[in-house]
């Protein structure tokens, strides 16, 4: 039976490809747009249940950005080979992130005390701890999905 | 990426103009004259849809030669 709510796609390839390139742009805009305000209200203190839609909405995005990409075995657009080194200076980065987040929203103007430091450093560290564990799952599962796509079978006519 | 100007120049013998070209293949205008002004990488599949209706064959219209 036909789908009623199928659309026939009346676009040429370049215009699809240009529609593609659009809609790119906006989920990724609107993925750091997310970003940018849970960060903004995080930081401002505001009770979490305010931008609850936003955070569900931002790891919704993360999650079918995640599952799509491995299970077409894509890591990055400017990296196919992800080893334990880039994974670990990724997670050194998300974890600079944390402390400077940590140490703004704890302290304010008085960052430079030291009081607000070994809170920060602890999120900090314990970030680096959970991206590089995830960060080193998602590249075997990644390289596991490659190996299976790679060794598809010829088609023998 | 280089214009074209075999491409055009297969049209021009045709006597064809962008729009024809464009409605001939199931394409947009502003695809062929893309294409033409070497601004868009047509997939095979255009290629050849192109190259029928020009009579012409994938070589005479998109192969470059090595400089």
């Amino acid at each position: 039976m036909r789908n009623p709510f199928h659309m026939q796609n009346k676009l040429d390839e370049m215009q699809t490809q240009k529609l593609l390139a659009i809609n790119s742009r906006g989920f990724w805009g609107a993925w750091a747009a997310l970003l940018i305000a849970i960060i903004v209200q995080a930081v401002a203190d505001v009770p979490l249940e305010q931008y609850m839609a936003e955070w569900v909405i931002f790891m919704l995005m993360c999650v079918y950005g995640l599952e799509e990409y491995l299970r077409n075995g894509i890591w990055t657009s400017f990296d196919v080979k992800p080893n334990a080194k880039t994974n670990a200076l990724w997670s050194v980065l998300a974890g600079a992130a944390v402390i400077a987040f940590t140490l703004v929203r704890n302290s304010r103007q008085d960052w430079w005390q030291w009081r607000y430091w070994p809170g920060a450093a602890i999120g900090g560290v314990f970030t680096f701890v959970l991206t590089f564990v995830v960060l080193q799952v998602g590249a075997w599962l990644y390289y596991r999905r490659r190996d299976t796509l790679d060794q598809e079978k010829e088609d023998p006519e | 990426m280089a214009k074209n100007l075999k491409l055009k120049a297969a049209r021009a013998q045709k006597d064809m103009t962008q729009a024809q070209l464009a409605q001939a293949v199931g394409a947009t205008r502003q695809t062929i004259n893309a294409i033409e002004k070497g601004e868009y990488n047509p997939t095979i599949r255009l290629c050849r849809a192109i190259c029928r209706v020009l009579d012409k064959t994938l070589d005479e219209l998109f192969w470059e030669e090595e400089e």
